[in-house]
């Protein structure tokens, strides 16, 4: 009889952790993320407000509308879709970094030094945003860093991944944003 | 690409919830025809595999959810009453100011779901 009862509490509490685990904690990432991402939308228009930058500047709208893309979308970003837009590049070759990533850089090369670096800096942090945000929760991502670090104990692996992986661990955060320029379109609206 | 990605990740929930789904089956069926307990019964053996380090970690448990679903609310609830002001003084500043398109309580828009 009292395996019954132990039945029950295992499965409750199984229960409970998958709620935590599949909900709260995905969303509480989530959350954080997008938060992130907000901090440097607000860091960027104050930059914006101190009249280093005019607020009808492409390359300060691209790169405001690129952010918000980013957090509209974020639930849809995983370790899985950042995998496929890798192989997706190695199988197709580069076309990302295209048109409207492209354009951006172009709108920057305009700007003044100072205000090109300052842009610059900004694209960096939301594509660092990124990959931390993708490889942080993945299960998967957690197995394949396990494997290569059995396979090499002497150095770092995350390092030596994202060394390896650089140029197409940027292709792919291109991709994502050039989703992101696609996807938001640039219009104000009621929402935040 | 992106149906790709949406089915594949379909693919590992629906294998995660087959394999949930077959432990309990098969955690049940060790009972199959040894015992036929009625609804107290069960309840009087659950209650009696609960010992007090049980009670008091179910308790932390409980009061952490229940307290981080309280922080959510909050939070949920400071962003609506927060934008709209922060909306305004940046549209005065920036008349062509574009959006996340977020719901007024920060979630993802109910169109961006699917």
């Amino acid at each position: 009889m009292s395996e019954i009862g132990n039945v029950l509490t295992t499965a409750i509490s199984l229960i409970w952790l998958s709620f935590l685990l599949f909900y709260g904690f995905r969303n509480s990432r989530l959350d954080a993320f997008r938060q992130d991402l907000f901090d440097l939308r607000d860091s960027l228009f104050q930059y914006a407000a101190e009249g280093n930058v005019a607020f009808d500047q492409p390359a300060y709208r691209e790169l405001r509308n690129m952010i918000n893309g980013l957090i509209r979308y974020a639930h849809k970003m995983s370790f899985i879709f950042f995998l496929l837009v890798l192989v997706d590049i190695r199988v197709n070759g580069s076309r990302y970094s295209s048109c409207a990533s492209r354009r951006w850089e172009a709108e920057v090369a305009k700007l003044p030094p100072h205000s090109r670096k300052r842009l610059k800096r900004y694209h960096e942090q939301v594509g660092h945003t990124c990959l931390t945000y993708i490889t942080s929760g993945s299960p998967l991502y957690c197995l394949l860093w396990s494997y290569r670090r059995i396979g090499d104990m002497q150095s770092s692996l995350r390092n030596r991944f994202h060394v390896a992986y650089r140029p197409q661990l940027y292709q792919g955060i291109a991709a994502l944003e050039e989703r992101a320029f696609e996807l938001n379109p640039a219009a104000c609206s009621e929402q935040i | 690409m992106e149906l790709i990605d949406a089915n594949l990740r379909r693919g590992i929930y629906s294998g995660a919830f087959v394999l949930v789904v077959y432990f309990a089956t098969s955690a049940l069926s060790k009972f199959a025809g040894t015992q036929t307990l009625a609804f107290t019964q069960i309840g009087v053996s659950f209650m009696a595999s609960m010992t007090m380090s049980k009670w008091a970690a179910w308790s932390v448990a409980g009061t952490s959810t229940g307290l981080w679903r309280r922080e959510v609310w909050l939070k949920q609830r400071a962003i609506r009453n927060l934008s709209p002001g922060k909306k305004i003084a940046e549209v005065m500043k920036d008349p062509g100011r574009s959006s996340s398109h977020l719901t007024s309580r920060g979630t993802t828009g109910e169109g961006d779901l699917k």
